[in-house]
């Protein structure tokens, strides 16, 4: 399953299987067209295997069908983790399931971006999207620390900032679990040692990260996406119960952050990493 | 079943009174600003009234001297409440949300008209569409329903969508492709023909099929595409908006406007029965490319007026 075609290949029957109701011309009800996914899913794909060799761990704790919120750690310049997310769910999850990343409202502002991103299943970061997705039994991922999560420099890459709220509200209202993922490895694909925020401002962009070569392109890190069970949250939804659960999730992403550097470290084997982010203690 | 409708002239105005009169309910058409329209109501005594002015998206030049619609939707609402008209039915469009970069996909009724600020075109539209929905609800005796319809599309060419198709070469921004909404014509006639049966109370979005790019629409109603950077359609659309009576904007081309219909199909168990690509396929062998002439005038009055609406003498 190495070469360009084998990928392909892979993809397309993948792409096949997920559970999207494309009409006559190809798109389903939010307008994603298979003919898009294709095109967007067979270079990721590529990305995945062959030039960041992701490994993943645990994507059998996100349910095989039905509305989870799968909520992650951000770092490493741009959205590399949120594309390498939804790329394992195309390709290592059974059955397929198409993931819809909620974008930051920059997106929705730039040419073709926005365009590839709508036909791609990726929507805007809103409470209305989420609520809709989730009630029609889709895979919706967050990044709670927003455009602050890819904004950390080099040195913080493995830290978390602060994390807004609103994905628990979704989650306690639509009655799905949430599914903690950590992502290691984005921070050293793109070492940004600082962002540019008035070139940012100039192209429509919160910032442009500037790493120590110079050019905001990914090197070849290896990376590693792991899942571990989900958490169900129900009660009322008052600040203090949203601020407590808030603050579980955060907890649980930061120990697999944790679990997944002894990993990288060789300090412990897949065994190892499989019961931490198994049994992690919150 | 009496009905009066104003805006009767107007292409949908034709199809629903060929639909109304072909089973068996009497239609009279009144302009609620003449000084007859009340003698016109008390004679034909109807127990409907429909406002279509909105449904068209056209901006005729009339409705320049009319506070673009406003005073006629003020005089409508008097009328409804002088002659104790029992139902009162007031056509919109689903533009009346606002095309805007972080609006969400399906809008519900109750969410506010957004992006005015950047559009000069469509306020007077919202302006009369929020005060029709309010004045309605205080006035209409039984029932009030406000409805805020997608573009219609169909073989009769009515509508703003259609005739933004049936230029020479459709406008369309660089780097953005929004969703498009729209629902046959025939399939709104029988929404419309559903309201007056039924008559639910309320505000409903009126929708058809899954929305699609606009650039699928272009591609499959044969046309083609003149993607131009965004300064330079600002400038190209607004004459072709004066021209073509057009209320589209340069938004419009960027951003979605979808809404859902689902309230609508819960209150009257309407469902349309041509899907997208039928539709697509109706418009574009009733205007084909070819037939068109410059900036598509000629073809669509003939079309939509003499040629395919079958309409009854007005009483």
């Amino acid at each position: 399953m190495g070469s360009w075609a084998d990928i392909a290949t892979d993809v397309h029957s993948r792409v096949a299987r997920l559970d999207v109701r494309f009409g006559s011309l190809g798109f389903d009800a939010f307008g994603i067209s298979r003919a898009h996914l294709l095109r967007a899913a067979v270079p990721l794909a590529w990305l995945s295997r062959r030039y960041f060799r992701v490994r993943v761990h645990g994507l059998d704790h996100v349910p095989p069908d039905g509305g989870v919120l799968l909520v992650a750690n951000h770092a490493g310049g741009y959205a590399l983790d949120g594309a390498m997310i939804a790329t394992a769910m195309l390709l290592e999850h059974e059955p397929p399931r198409l993931v819809h990343g909620m974008a930051e409202r920059f997106l929705e502002r730039l040419p073709f971006a926005s365009a590839w991103a709508a036909r791609c299943g990726q929507l805007t970061g809103l409470p209305e999207h989420a609520d809709r997705l989730l009630r029609l039994g889709r895979v919706v991922l967050v990044f709670p620390e927003g455009a602050r999560g890819t904004e950390k420099l080099f040195p913080q890459r493995n830290t978390l900032g602060a994390f807004r709220g609103g994905f628990v509200r979704v989650a306690m209202r639509t009655g799905v679990p949430i599914v903690p993922i950590a992502v290691l490895g984005t921070g050293c694909a793109l070492p940004t040692i600082v962002n540019i925020e008035w070139l940012g401002r100039a192209l429509g962009l919160p910032y442009v990260p500037l790493t120590a070569y110079g050019l905001p392109l990914p090197l070849p890190a290896r990376l590693d996406v792991i899942a571990s069970p989900p958490l169900h949250f129900r009660g009322e939804e008052d600040e203090e119960a949203v601020a407590a659960h808030v603050a579980v999730v955060k907890q649980r992403i930061a120990a697999l952050i944790a679990a997944g550097l002894d990993y990288r470290r060789g300090r412990i084997d897949d065994d190892g990493l499989a019961r931490r982010a198994g049994n992690v203690t919150t | 079943m009496n009905v009066a409708i104003v805006g009767i002239a107007n292409p949908i105005g034709r199809l629903l009174e060929a639909r109304l009169r072909d089973r068996g309910d009497r239609v009279v058409g009144i302009d609620p600003r003449h000084h007859a329209a009340a003698a016109v109501v008390r004679a034909a005594r109807p127990d409907t009234a429909i406002l279509l002015d909105g449904a068209e998206g056209a901006i005729a030049p009339r409705m320049a001297d009319d506070d673009l619609g406003l005073r006629r939707v003020r005089a409508f609402v008097d009328l409804c409440d002088r002659e104790r008209i029992g139902h009162a039915i007031v056509v919109g469009r689903h533009t009346h949300y606002g095309a805007i970069p972080d609006g969400a996909l399906y809008r519900l009724e109750d969410e506010p008209p957004l992006g005015l600020t950047g559009s000069a075109l469509l306020a007077p539209f919202v302006a009369a569409d929020l005060y029709a929905a309010a004045a309605l609800q205080r006035v209409a005796k039984d029932a009030a329903t406000h409805l805020r319809i997608v573009h219609p599309l169909g073989p009769r060419g009515v509508g703003s969508l259609a005739r933004l198709l049936n230029t020479v070469v459709i406008p369309a921004v660089i780097g953005f492709d929004p969703l498009i909404q729209f629902l046959h014509e025939d399939d709104l006639i029988d929404a419309l023909t559903r309201v007056v049966d039924l008559r639910p109370g309320g505000v409903f979005n009126v929708t058809g099929p899954a929305p699609l790019p606009w650039s699928v629409v272009v591609r499959e109603t044969h046309r083609r595409r003149l993607v131009l950077p965004e300064a330079l359609l600002n400038a190209a659309l607004s004459r072709l908006s004066r021209r073509l009576d057009l209320a589209w904007t340069t938004a419009q081309l960027k951003h979605a406007v979808v809404v859902d219909g689902g309230a609508f199909v819960r209150a009257t168990g309407f469902s349309h029965r041509f899907e997208a690509d039928a539709t697509m396929a109706a418009f574009a062998t009733a205007f084909p490319p070819h037939r068109l002439t410059f900036m598509g005038r000629r073809a669509l009055s003939k079309r939509s007026v003499t040629e395919t609406v079958r309409a009854g003498p007005h009483e």
